[in-house]
């Protein structure tokens, strides 16, 4: 049986009442509602907080998921409005590097320290500039790239139109490039001492 | 040429660290004032974002919604039992308290309706008492072992039916409403 068809056999008897069903339903779509929590609040307590109660108020609602619409669609929306609740009612916190936990990401096959070290920073760096954002031109951007949803999809999940997702889409990659080239502009001292210093020794000899 | 170590460029005075900086400002080889179009900052960023990955729950996570899902419907049948419950017993006490109400009303009012309404439950009771009269009647009529025999059937009856409302009740899975 395809991957949608058993999908929309576990949403069937889910709106039925049936737990078992919608555990299955929680273990195929953890990854993403966590994935989009923890990109929206910026910490993995929030999320995971969020992310539970993204499922509780699915299962509360079952009977009114419309079978005409992705269920992805229908659990992604529930999640955002959730998490942009949340972020305009002040619950979400500034998370520290402490928190960073690289070993909630997706293993790498082959870890070496020096990748493991890059992806941290690369990571953080994508927390900081997903921070400078508002709440709905961080959401685009999340279901833009990590969830790789079409622009219908996101103005369906977003409530809005197309045009106004597409802008949005525009002024947020706008506001993280400046933001990027502001912290490249602005690289630790000690990153600069060892370039300079490498550069200049290399001329001199 | 060695790489400098982090010990070595820790211990790079302040003085001297600010004028490296300045100077890695103002050399273009280092990059310093180059003008960059949007397209190649969105390229930038895009190469950014392409390299993130999706943030992964604990693994204990489902195993805790399920478990959080379970005691919400414990709760939700729970209000839904009080809330039949209470529906109940305001319903006989509305109706137990206007028929006492009503009838007292119409007592002290004395009214000619009283002794027609008494009238009427006497003739039920009466009724009810022809009733039960006539069963007990049929009931000595009926030879003895008939009539244990049609108990074995009743009580044979009254067992298929529990039984096939039990298979029924397995059968059906827990109902849930929002």
């Amino acid at each position: 049986m395809g991957g949608i068809d058993q999908e929309r056999l576990w949403v069937l008897r889910a709106q039925q009442g049936d737990q078992e069903a919608f555990a299955s339903i929680v273990n195929a779509y953890q990854g993403p509602v966590y994935n989009l929590a923890y990109r929206m609040l910026g910490s993995s307590g929030d999320a995971e907080d969020a992310a539970q109660e993204v499922f509780l108020r699915a299962y509360s609602h079952m009977e009114s998921y419309d079978p005409a619409r992705k269920f992805s669609s229908w659990i992604l929306s529930i999640a955002s409005h959730y998490c942009i609740d949340r972020l305009r009612r002040g619950h979400g916190r500034q998370v520290s590097l402490d928190e960073f936990e690289p070993d909630r990401w997706l293993p790498d096959p082959a870890p070496r320290p020096e990748q493991t070290a890059l992806d941290r920073d690369r990571e953080e760096q994508i927390r900081r500039l997903l921070a400078t954002l508002p709440e709905q031109h961080r959401l685009v951007i999340v279901l833009r790239y990590w969830h790789d949803m079409s622009y219908e999809e996101i103005a369906q999940i977003t409530s809005t139109t197309e045009s106004a997702v597409k802008s949005r889409l525009h002024r947020a990659r706008g506001a993280m490039a400046d933001a990027l080239a502001n912290e490249a502009r602005r690289q630790p001292v000690n990153t600069v001492v060892e370039r300079t210093v490498e550069h200049v020794t290399s001329r001199a000899i | 040429m060695s790489h400098p170590g982090p010990s070595d460029v820790a211990n790079v005075p302040v003085r001297e660290t600010k004028r490296l900086y300045e100077r890695r400002l103002a050399d273009p080889d280092l990059g310093a004032g180059q003008p960059v179009s949007e397209s190649e900052s969105f390229a930038e960023l895009d190469e950014l974002l392409a390299c993130a990955r999706l943030a992964e729950p604990p693994s204990h996570f489902a195993a805790q919604v399920m478990v959080c899902v379970a005691r919400r419907h414990s709760r939700q049948r729970t209000v839904r039992l009080v809330r039949r419950v209470m529906t109940v017993v305001v319903l006989l006490v509305a109706m137990i308290g206007g028929t006492v109400w009503l009838l007292s009303a119409v007592r002290a009012s004395n009214a000619p309706i009283v002794g027609g309404i008494s009238l009427v439950f006497e003739q039920i009771a009466a009724i009810l008492q022809t009733l039960a009269v006539a069963i007990g009647v049929i009931a000595r009529a009926i030879p003895g072992r008939a009539t244990v025999l049609l108990g074995v059937w009743i009580a044979v009856a009254a067992g298929v039916s529990a039984l096939w409302c039990a298979a029924v009740a397995r059968v059906q899975p827990s109902r849930v409403h929002a």
